[in-house]
């Protein structure tokens, strides 16, 4: 075998992605056959100490962003930085930090970076320095005082950096924990599904990441993936490559996390070639009213999905698969704005025609891919049932009147912009009354991606969704509506000529003027611009 | 005169087959001459991306390979017993001795 018949450019890293959804389901299903056999990482779960550690968030008096070196790969040391606790003698690295609503936070963060940091509370409602917005950078060497109450609903919220420019590499080198809201109806549904944290209420943070030849975490961006976002060659869960988890016969609780910089998912239960159903119980902003049964739908980078998956479903002792099924990722930078249709050569506005081949290396976005393996090993007796109804969500209507009108695109010269604006750490383009109850859409141009556009300070509704494409439509209800739609949000996926209506109220407790972000979660679109502050006017 | 063309016949055949024998292990004798010649061993580091136990390979993402002048890449190599698959997983960290005989690539030793 010579060395010109083997270069080794996998099939599924050499194909495009834009409008290549069937090639890419055919390769990429092959890839993913392939792949089902290679999972022998057991997922790694909270436990009493290290990664993900469980710990009430009122008994975390310091949280230091370190620099340290971490098992990502087994047996292999990476560089690896973390947000490290001590508790009770016990070393906590990015902790799952257990609240329930009325808990008061108080902390210090202590930056030993060699760069500016600041912790975002990513979901709650804050005033704008708890929020962690990056006007309150800190220092190398310097700590920052938190003290807040949780006032949300129960719900998976997050906490990572927020320092503008760098907040996507600091993210991937590892900043990342969840902060789980409980409440008296969380306990209810815990208790009629008979479920317990860490065994059969588990957490899957999903992200993608490279590695060096050496097994050490990569980030290296190219022209083309500051444009489009960090692609990473394999999807880690729970920082798990590969992984699988030893499961029962019953029902699961799953609380899902696209903790990616980048990459979307379409995620699906499968059995063989077989789709589970799954039941969407929560949302960014908690729990659902009712259930919502699924067999697949999209998650975007930030989003949160919490679901229930009942094995009693799956037949005999085959594995099933958490997956992301193949999509067209909608790398659609260059398309006419008018027709929606390939542009002429001439004619590309600026926009990379090649940023959906951007990073040769990776697992092209919408690549059908396995990400965690569920062995059925046990059948015990189980006979819980899923309720029918969770929980009460508050309305929020439509305010009459126009909405207030935020377009997505690219100003034709590599750079992502909202209405025309990029960040200007000066500049609040957009003010808003305190108490006001306001219509926002969403429009992303056709000449774009998907953009997940995340809201500081307040969570919302989707009203609202038109000109969804296809692939979208096809999962939607009433209104266009996806299932998550049913639910409070943080932060919206919007596809390419899409607009999405989202309803929020501005009413808070904090007083005087409160300015927050509005970005695209897309690390790399928020670093290089796509974001705006905005002023909650007392 | 029978018996005399079968003998003729019989010695011209043989020495033909004693000539092609000759041919053939002079050949490998110069190919084996050439091969030991050329033969460089060199060894390296990397991350184990996919291993194909029927077609005996292994692709690894390997930094630059000492003793043979290959930079980092993405390569499938062929390995000189299938049998050291099996200790292999994806992502895993190794370090290999490759050698080249001017022609082919071949892993000697993995682990």
């Amino acid at each position: 075998m010579s060395k010109r018949d083997i270069v080794d450019i996998g099939r599924r890293r050499l194909m495009g992605a834009a409008g290549a959804a069937g090639l890419v389901a055919l390769f990429g299903r092959r890839n993913a056959i392939a792949a089902e056999g290679l999972f022998t990482n057991r997922l790694r779960l909270p436990g009493a100490s290290g990664m993900y550690a469980a710990v009430a968030a009122k008994n975390v008096r310091q949280i230091t962003v370190s620099e340290l070196d971490f098992e990502v790969l087994p047996k292999v040391l990476s560089p690896f930085w973390a947000y490290v606790a001590e508790v009770d003698g016990k070393r906590l690295l990015n902790p799952t930090l257990l609240a329930r609503r009325g808990d008061p936070i108080k902390l210090r963060m202590v930056n030993r970076l060699k760069q500016p940091t600041i912790i975002h509370w990513h979901g709650l409602t804050n005033d704008e320095r708890n929020d962690g917005v990056g006007h309150y950078q800190v220092a190398p060497g310097r700590s920052f005082e938190y003290a807040f109450t949780v006032r949300d609903r129960a719900a998976n919220y997050w906490y990572h950096p927020h320092p503008h420019d760098i907040a996507g590499e600091q993210a991937y080198r590892g900043l990342a924990g969840l902060l789980i809201v409980k409440d008296d109806e969380e306990d209810q549904l815990a208790r009629a599904l008979d479920l317990a944290p860490g065994v059969t209420d588990i957490p899957l943070v999903i992200q993608d990441r490279s590695f060096s030849f050496e097994g050490k975490l990569e980030y290296k961006l190219s022209r083309e993936q500051m444009f489009m976002g960090f692609l990473g060659e394999e999807i880690l869960v729970n920082l798990t490559a590969r992984p699988y988890l030893d499961a029962a016969r019953r029902i699961y609780r799953f609380r899902i996390l696209n903790g990616s910089n980048a990459r979307s998912y379409r995620l699906a239960f499968a059995q063989g070639s077989r789709l589970l159903d799954y039941y969407l119980i929560g949302t960014d902003g908690g729990l659902l009213e009712q259930p919502q049964k699924l067999r697949e739908t999209f998650i975007g980078a930030a989003q949160r999905l919490d679901v229930l998956l009942d094995l009693r479903e799956a037949s005999g002792g085959e594995p099933v698969f958490l997956k992301s099924l193949a999509f067209d990722p909608m790398h659609n930078e260059s398309v006419d704005e008018e027709t929606g249709k390939p542009a002429a050569a001439t004619a590309q506005g600026g926009a990379d025609p090649h940023a959906a081949h951007a990073a040769p290396g990776a697992i092209a976005d919408g690549t059908e891919i396995p990400l965690l393996r569920i062995n059925i090993t046990s059948s015990p007796e189980y006979k819980r049932q899923i309720p029918s109804q969770l929980s009460r969500l508050p309305k929020l209507a439509a305010t009459a009147g126009e909405p207030r009108r935020f377009t997505l695109g690219h100003d034709g010269k590599g750079n992502w912009t909202i209405n025309g604006w990029r960040f200007k750490d000066s500049e609040t383009p957009v003010t808003v009354r305190r108490g006001a109850r306001e219509t926002w859409l969403l429009q992303n141009n056709r000449a774009s991606m998907p953009h997940p556009v995340h809201i500081h300070g307040f969570q919302f509704r989707v009203l609202e969704r038109r000109g969804s494409p296809a692939q979208v439509a096809a999962l939607a209800t009433r209104n266009g509506l996806l299932p998550q739609d049913a639910g409070l949000l943080d932060t919206v996926l919007v596809w390419p000529g899409e607009s999405v209506r989202i309803a929020l109220d501005f009413t808070h407790p904090f007083p005087g003027d409160q300015t927050y972000m509005f970005h695209c979660h897309n690390l790399e679109h928020e670093d290089t611009g796509m974001m705006i502050g905005y002023k909650v006017k007392a | 005169m029978k018996a005399f063309l079968f003998i003729v016949l019989f010695a011209v055949a043989g020495a033909g087959i004693a000539h092609a024998q000759y041919e053939s292990s002079g050949r490998q004798l110069a190919q084996a001459q050439a091969t030991a010649s050329n033969q460089k061993v060199g060894t390296g580091t990397g991350l184990i991306q996919r291993i194909d136990p029927e077609r005996g390979t292994v692709t690894i993402k390997h930094g630059p390979i000492q003793g043979l002048n290959m930079s980092a890449m993405t390569m499938s190599f062929p390995v000189k017993d299938k049998a050291m698959l099996a200790k292999l997983q994806p992502l895993q960290k190794v370090d290999f001795e490759l050698s080249f005989d001017g022609r082919d690539y071949l892993i000697t030793k993995i682990n």
